[in-house]
């Protein structure tokens, strides 16, 4: 303890927020500032000032409860605890029975409170919600070992998340080779759907033409359409009575589309580029 | 054991609520619910219910790829166009 | 493999030519001259990178044993000046029950206590 004399504040300063209630007993009895003369007297005035600021409204009572305390200050400390715990449990109690629905439940029970038919009701809610989560904690892997119904809830959507863009991703892969494969459309409904997430979104740079040609088109109107492809250098003025069938979302689409591919075939292709290297960096 | 406490406490009833409200958002046909606070039981069971399809269709969505990948060997004029195209 | 019938082939070697006639090979020499230069670009910032963390773990390496060092310190002061504080209380509690009028009720804070009252407004 040589280095004692030597602390800095912010040591003090931490002293002070561990054993605040201590170095007010030193301010107004006085029995540690005498028994512990290594502690300077203007620091103590300091850090007695810095306890004032926190708790002004608890001064005035200070003095009353620091003689009870002086008297018996382990049992009187340990009774305040006791009260200050049994406090911020209260206020804290909603929080806690969503985080640990089971453990509180009994709790509840032992004090004689979950008799009446509300907190029947609530305890039945509860362990339906339990019983779901666990349901799901079987369905998610890596959920197995994670407590708190948050964290179950984070990575419950973060699997979601993947699974639906692993979904994307695979409808993404069959829709580039079926179109080129089969001769267009065999299965026209599923087809058009997977072909609309491909919008905005050109991966695979021969395929462009293709798909933007067999979007949202029947089986026969696509014939129609590869037939005069062969022969018109302008096939995309098709599009717009093809895409006639679609919403007016998708037609905005499909125009806007259309633009893009028509004129600044360039630019397209560099938009291409630059998104490829995009997702080789993520 | 405070700071035990005060880490356990950290996690309020809003969070619970917006990671509710957010899984919510991805199910389909989320909006005609009602109040997520309110539902919270059947919303599990939905999401219980929509990861067994998303796994459904997962793995037929990856049946399909297996089977057009294998049909690429046929010989078929979508396949002669590919070749000709690589030819060159 | 069996070899496809020629008129496919035919067929198929026209539709492969007007994909390709889709495709300028200036805009391709264009686009593979812009890709050599976002790689260079990408190299350099990837090198510069590469570098500043080997620099950052030189620095780390020659702090982290100080950190380890005065955190083991800090832990022990600590830990020494609970076990004091603990011991002044217990102290003080056997004065104040060995003496009882050594602290009586109120009167060393009225004394010892020569800080304003911020609570009650100035006079």
């Amino acid at each position: 303890m040589a280095g004692f004399s030597h602390l800095p504040q912010q040591m003090e300063h931490g002293l002070i927020t561990n054993n605040g209630f201590l170095f007010c007993h030193g301010s107004h009895g006085g029995a540690a500032t005498t028994t512990a003369p290594a502690i300077p007297e203007d620091a103590s005035m300091e850090t007695s000032s810095v306890v004032l600021d926190t708790s002004p409204q608890d001064k005035k009572r200070k003095p009353r409860e620091e003689d009870t305390a002086s008297l018996n200050s382990a049992h009187s400390k340990e009774a305040k605890e006791n009260g200050r715990k049994r406090g911020g449990k209260k206020h804290s109690r909603d929080q806690m029975e969503e985080e640990a629905p089971q453990g509180f439940i009994h709790v509840r029970a032992r004090r004689g409170q979950a008799t009446d038919s509300h907190s029947l009701a609530e305890r039945v809610r509860r362990e339906r919600i339990s019983e779901r989560m666990r349901m799901l904690q079987a369905l998610v892997p890596g959920c197995d070992k994670v407590t708190g119904k948050a964290l179950i809830l984070d990575e419950i959507i973060n699997y979601v998340q993947s699974l639906q863009n692993q979904v994307e991703f695979l409808s993404m892969r069959i829709a580039s080779l079926s179109p080129v494969l089969y001769g267009f459309g065999i299965d026209s409904d599923a087809f058009s759907d997977h072909s609309q997430k491909m919008e905005g979104m050109f991966h695979e740079a021969v395929a462009i033409p293709a798909s933007v040609l067999n979007r949202g088109s029947s089986p026969a109107q696509s014939h129609a359409i590869m037939d005069t492809s062969n022969t018109s250098p302008t096939p995309y003025t098709l599009q717009v009575q093809g895409g006639s069938n679609n919403n007016s979302l998708s037609q905005d689409n499909g125009s806007y589309i259309m633009q893009t591919v028509g004129e600044p075939r360039q630019e397209l292709f560099n938009q291409v580029v630059l998104n490829n290297y995009m997702c080789s960096f993520q | 054991m405070s700071s035990r406490r005060s880490s356990r406490g950290s996690i309020s009833e809003e969070e619970i609520n917006e990671l509710i409200s957010k899984l919510q958002s991805l199910l389909p046909n989320s909006r005609r619910r009602g109040s997520s606070q309110a539902s919270t039981t059947k919303l599990l069971k939905e999401t219980c219910n929509y990861i067994k399809s998303l796994h459904r269709e997962v793995d037929d969505l990856s049946d399909r790829l297996s089977d057009l990948m294998a049909t690429m060997d046929h010989n078929s004029p979508g396949a002669e166009i590919i070749r000709s195209i690589l030819r060159s | 493999m069996e070899k496809s019938p020629p008129e496919t082939a035919a067929a198929a070697a026209e539709v492969a030519a007007r994909f390709r006639s889709l495709v300028d090979t200036g805009d391709i020499g264009a686009i593979r001259q812009t890709q050599h230069l976002i790689l260079g670009r990408l190299q350099d910032s990837n090198a510069v990178l590469t570098h500043f963390n080997e620099y950052s773990e030189q620095c780390f390496a020659e702090v982290s044993n100080d950190f380890a060092s005065k955190t083991r310190l800090l832990k022990s002061m600590k830990d020494d000046l609970d076990h004091i504080f603990l011991k002044l209380r217990s102290m003080k509690s056997r004065l104040a029950a060995t003496y009882p009028d050594a602290f009586p009720d109120g009167a060393m804070a009225k004394t010892m206590d020569q800080r304003p009252d911020l609570e009650s407004p100035l006079d």
